[in-house]
């Protein structure tokens, strides 16, 4: 069965290359340029694993999160950010992973797929 | 204790201060009753004196007159009729008359106009009589009181002539002890310094009390700023219960934590900010990278990759750049060289230059200036900055066709420039931000060319390092006008 993972970043380039990465490991992909946006998207779509960035300039990310946990409880969140974990971890403090961008891709993936690999 | 301290200082300071004050005073009262004990005795002695001479007088007289009522009382001792015992009535009356005065302790000395003693005290001895002959001055003129003090007299001593009608002359001489005006002149002095030094003492002491109390709130300050450190601004030091002075002295120290509070929350703020700039190009680099290498790919594909991290290499140094500019701009304003720049010259080139930009837009660049000159106290490579860096967005955020306006006006001692275009505006919510660091008013939307959020703000810097304002004005969707004020020169 096919994997969805929404990716939620306001920086085009991130959400470009993060795309590649994950369609090449053979999930599905979609991409969210703003928090207003990724709400209507998870409206209408079902999503098995969200990568949100809690530093977008315009929209605090940590307010997504809340909603997302609010609406869609069995969506794992992995909380990406160019913060230190510990960091992160201050901010939203019940996410199912962190992951630091500066950080290799492989831990990522890895990340990824721990997360979904939980229900397998 | 140290002698370099406040408390020291102010101790000895009052101290000496206090000293001089009673001694001042000490020597007046002194003084002051002196002269009156000298005044009473030299009265008393004046008196006694006369005294004296009324007794001698009406002795002598008796001497002469036969009716003078002593001897009219005489005549009730007729029976005697004893010259003899006259005579000892008569001196019993005088010695009686003497007694009344009290001489016992003073010495008599009753001189004829010549100058020769006829009548002395019994205690008038030879070393007394030499000892009047050297300090009081016979003198048939006119009162003279003098002080005899040597190792075994002390006396003051008057020399009154005396003279009445049918008699002739005489002159007397007293001399009472100065002892008990002495004695008392000692025990004030002695009991006025033992109180100046017991004064001196209890202020001397709590003096000191005084001064810790009113430097407690120095201390506190003091110890206060000792325990302030980047990892706690919190401390205040209390305002209550202190005096007014100190209260000035807390207030302002109080208020300088504060602004040392968030000039470092700024500062820390700021440079989490530039953590995350900086951090976002590279995840880019890294996440191609990574990816391209994860298998062989076509040289098309690697030549992308390089490309963006080339791309985000630049992105990273303009960042970088920009950064420290602005750090130049607000902690050393000392990279200007300020010169007199006419605007109406310095925007005509702007406007030639801008046109090649916007051109390439199909971009109307417009000029409204006025004629003459219009001059401001500038650096002009940083001027033409400002001006690019709002040139450059508004070609930027403005489409095809567009126009951009370019304008300068004088009002009163004010200039006034305007960069304006017919972009896509800010929204209002925007407005206020859009001039704070790293801002990105339309970041999500691809179809401009990305920028780094720190044009705007180094704009601002520059007006203000030329102690000017910039303020923006738009409308969404219809253009936005960015408005700079200068002081006119």
């Amino acid at each position: 069965m096919t994997r969805t993972i929404l990716i939620v970043d306001d920086e085009e380039k991130i959400r470009k290359v993060y795309s590649s990465i994950f369609s090449r490991e053979g999930f599905r992909v979609l991409q969210s340029a703003s928090a207003a946006d990724a709400k209507e998207m998870l409206v209408r779509q079902d999503v098995d694993l969200i990568l949100l960035d809690i530093n977008m300039a315009q929209v605090d990310g940590t307010v997504l999160y809340d909603l997302i946990r609010a609406f869609h409880r069995e969506a794992k969140v992995i909380v990406s950010s160019v913060y230190p974990l510990e960091d992160q971890k201050q901010l939203v403090n019940a996410a199912t992973d962190y992951y630091d961008k500066a950080e290799s891709i492989t831990i990522l993936i890895r990340k990824v797929k721990e997360a979904l690999c939980e229900e397998l | 204790m140290k002698f370099t301290s406040i408390r020291f200082k102010s101790r000895v300071l009052y101290t000496s201060i206090l000293c001089v004050i009673l001694v001042i005073f000490s020597t007046v009262l002194f003084s002051f009753v002196r002269h009156i004990l000298y005044r009473d005795l030299d009265e008393r002695l004046r008196i006694k004196a006369k005294e004296i001479a009324g007794i001698l007088k009406v002795y002598t007289e008796f001497k002469k007159i036969e009716n003078h009522p002593v001897l009219r009382m005489e005549k009730f001792f007729d029976e005697f009729n004893d010259e003899a015992q006259e005579r000892m009535v008569i001196d019993d009356l005088w010695r009686s008359q003497v007694q009344m005065l009290d001489l016992k302790n003073d010495y008599v000395n009753i001189l004829n106009p010549q100058g020769q003693t006829i009548i002395i005290s019994g205690n008038f001895t030879p070393p007394a009589a030499a000892l009047f002959r050297q300090k009081v001055p016979f003198s048939l003129k006119g009162e003279i009181i003098e002080s005899i003090v040597d190792e075994n007299y002390k006396l003051r001593a008057i020399n009154l002539p005396v003279s009445y009608t049918d008699l002739r002359p005489f002159v007397v001489q007293v001399g009472t002890p100065l002892e008990p005006v002495l004695d008392k002149l000692d025990q004030l002095l002695f009991f006025l310094i033992i109180v100046i030094l017991l004064t001196l003492g209890v202020t001397s002491f709590l003096g000191s009390f005084f001064a810790r109390r009113i430097l407690d709130p120095v201390m506190e300050v003091a110890r206060t700023a000792e325990n302030i450190s980047h990892k706690d601004f919190h401390k205040r030091v209390s305002e209550t219960q202190v005096d007014e002075e100190m209260k000035y002295l807390i207030h302002s120290f109080n208020n300088m934590i504060e602004r040392l509070e968030k000039s470092f929350l700024h500062i820390s703020e700021f440079s989490s900010h530039v953590a995350h700039e900086l951090k976002t190009p590279l995840a880019i680099i890294r996440g191609e990278m990574e990816l391209a290498l994860t298998e062989t790919r076509e040289a098309g594909e690697y030549q992308r990759v390089i490309q963006v991290g080339l791309e985000e290499i630049d992105r990273l140094i303009k960042i970088i750049r920009d950064l420290l500019l602005l750090a130049k701009l607000d902690y050393k304003p000392d990279i200007f060289n300020f010169e007199k720049v006419d605007l109406t010259v310095f925007l005509k080139n702007l406007h030639e230059h801008s046109k090649i930009l916007a051109d390439a837009k199909n971009i109307n660049v417009e000029l409204n200036i006025p004629a003459g000159e219009i001059c401001i106290d500038a650096d002009p490579v940083h001027l033409r900055r400002l001006f690019f860096n709002l040139i450059n967005n508004a070609v930027k955020f403005t489409g095809a066709g567009g126009v951009i306006g370019i304008s300068l006006s004088v009002v009163g001692e004010t200039v006034r420039a305007e960069v304006s275009d017919t972009g896509v505006g800010i929204e209002a919510e925007h407005l206020g931000k859009i001039f704070d660091k790293f801002f990105r008013a339309h970041k999500d939307d691809a179809s401009f060319e990305p920028g780094n959020g720190l044009g705007l703000s180094i704009a601002q810097s520059i007006v203000k390092a030329h102690r000017g304002n910039i303020a923006v004005e738009s409308i969404p969707g219809k253009g936005s006008r960015f408005i700079m004020t200068f002081p006119l020169v």
